[in-house]
């Protein structure tokens, strides 16, 4: 199956969910947008951590690659995913250009879903090391996008 | 508590990021409630997000949309049944007036009264949730950059058959002459071969292992006709092509390869000859 027929799937699922738990939202919490990016992501994850597309992955013949060494993206060009990049750095950009362990960080809590326990285990470093180091990295990811604004 | 502190520990990118613990979450809503400046914050890093998930957003598939409507009329098709066998006197049994009745009682629920905005923000959204995505096409576009690696390694490999092919076809045709030219002294060991098509008196060249030729340089093959060099054609070392087609010469006694400057010369330069063969 292609995956971009997975992301479509996914993307149907995140707008079903929406749809069944807006009685759930609460503005005093957040905003709506915010509340639906975070449900984008957990179905997102829900589904790379599904039993149906791990065994996919296995029978995988080609292994997956590091995408740390993939270059970096100039603007105007297109990048691996076929999206023409209009604006002057990418987020991908951003991440790449801090440091090695806060990218890391990054990988792993927002875009594999671990959590601090299993960062902390996978990595070997203490929790409280995986905690502080996580909001270090948030902080200058969240001041790397004002600069760039 | 110290609100700056707090304020710049990460704990609301974390909260906004949906990567806080519920003991954390639970801190920070009862904070935010009392305290204006972290209310604040806590918008403001939501704007972040927001910006950044516009920003890295990619254009969905267009029938996506009436997919999705499609599902959630699914969804609201099987709950307004349970609802009505309560309630309601039952639904109309045609299935032309099923569709926009339930539609209508999309539109007019309480629980989805925020239709018109969820509409916007859901197209919003279907962009947003390509950008978090990504992730998942750029897994594929590795492989598939893998892929077009192996590709290319195997059309080198298949290029180069054809290379070897086409010397080998010209070898054998027992309509074509083939010419060994061998290297002269200052030369040594050095080989081309011409082929000389019996009939048309076409000639074609394959530089066997000549070195590349220095910038500017480039080599020549002359045919001696009637004891007199005649140029018979450029040999192009950028081309890829091994075997290249050359010039027609008739009565040609012997050939020769010389290194002359990049377009060839009107006369041979002695010197520089490389490989040279008698037919």
């Amino acid at each position: 199956m292609a995956v971009t027929e997975y992301a479509e799937e996914v993307i149907q699922d995140v707008f079903l969910k929406i749809w069944k738990h807006i009685d759930q939202y609460d503005a005093s919490k957040g905003r709506l947008y915010t509340w639906m990016i975070n449900i984008a992501r957990n179905t997102a994850l829900d589904f790379l951590k599904s039993k149906g597309y791990q065994n996919e992955q296995k029978n995988q013949s080609l292994h997956n690659f590091v995408h740390k060494d993939d270059p970096p993206i100039l603007a105007g060009q297109v990048d691996e995913t076929g999206i023409k990049r209009s604006d002057q750095i990418g987020m991908k950009n951003i991440i790449y250009s801090m440091k090695k362990e806060w990218q890391e960080l990054i990988e792993l809590a927002y875009f594999q879903g671990y959590t601090q326990t299993e960062i902390a285990e996978k990595l070997n470093i203490p929790i409280g090391t995986v905690k502080t180091r996580t909001r270090n990295a948030l902080t200058e990811l969240r001041k790397l996008l004002k600069d760039y604004e | 508590m110290d609100i700056q502190a707090y304020i710049s520990s990460g704990i609301i990118e974390a909260y906004v990021m949906g990567l806080a613990t519920e003991e954390e979450i639970q801190i920070l809503q009862c904070v935010q409630k009392h305290n204006a400046e972290v209310r604040q914050a806590v918008l403001d890093a939501q704007l972040s997000l927001e910006g950044l998930a516009t920003q890295e957003a990619v254009p969905p598939p267009v029938h996506l949309k009436a997919a999705i409507w499609a599902k959630i009329q699914e969804e609201e098709a099987l709950s307004s049944k349970e609802e009505s066998i309560v309630a309601a006197p039952a639904v109309p049994g045609n299935t032309t007036a099923f569709v926009p009745a339930t539609q209508k009682a999309i539109a007019n629920d309480t629980k989805h009264n925020i239709f018109r905005p969820l509409a916007l923000a859901a197209s919003l959204l279907l962009v947003v949730s390509i950008a978090g995505l990504a992730y998942l096409v750029r897994e594929q576009s590795s492989m598939k950059t893998q892929l077009a690696a192996v590709q290319q390694k195997q059309q080198y490999t298949a290029l180069a058959y054809n290379q070897l092919q086409q010397k080998w076809d010209m070898s054998i045709n027992p309509e074509m002459k083939t010419v060994m030219l061998k290297g002269v002294e200052k030369h040594p060991g050095m080989k081309a071969m011409v082929y000389v098509d019996n009939k048309t008196k076409q000639t074609y060249l394959s530089l066997e292992n000549l070195p590349q030729a220095p910038e500017n340089m480039q080599y020549q093959l002359w045919a001696i006709v009637d004891g007199k060099p005649v140029d018979a054609g450029m040999y192009d070392q950028q081309s890829g092509n091994m075997v290249q087609k050359m010039y027609i010469i008739e009565n040609a006694q012997a050939f020769a390869i010389a290194l002359e400057h990049a377009g060839g010369s009107p006369t041979p330069t002695m010197e520089n000859m490389y490989v040279m063969g008698e037919i």
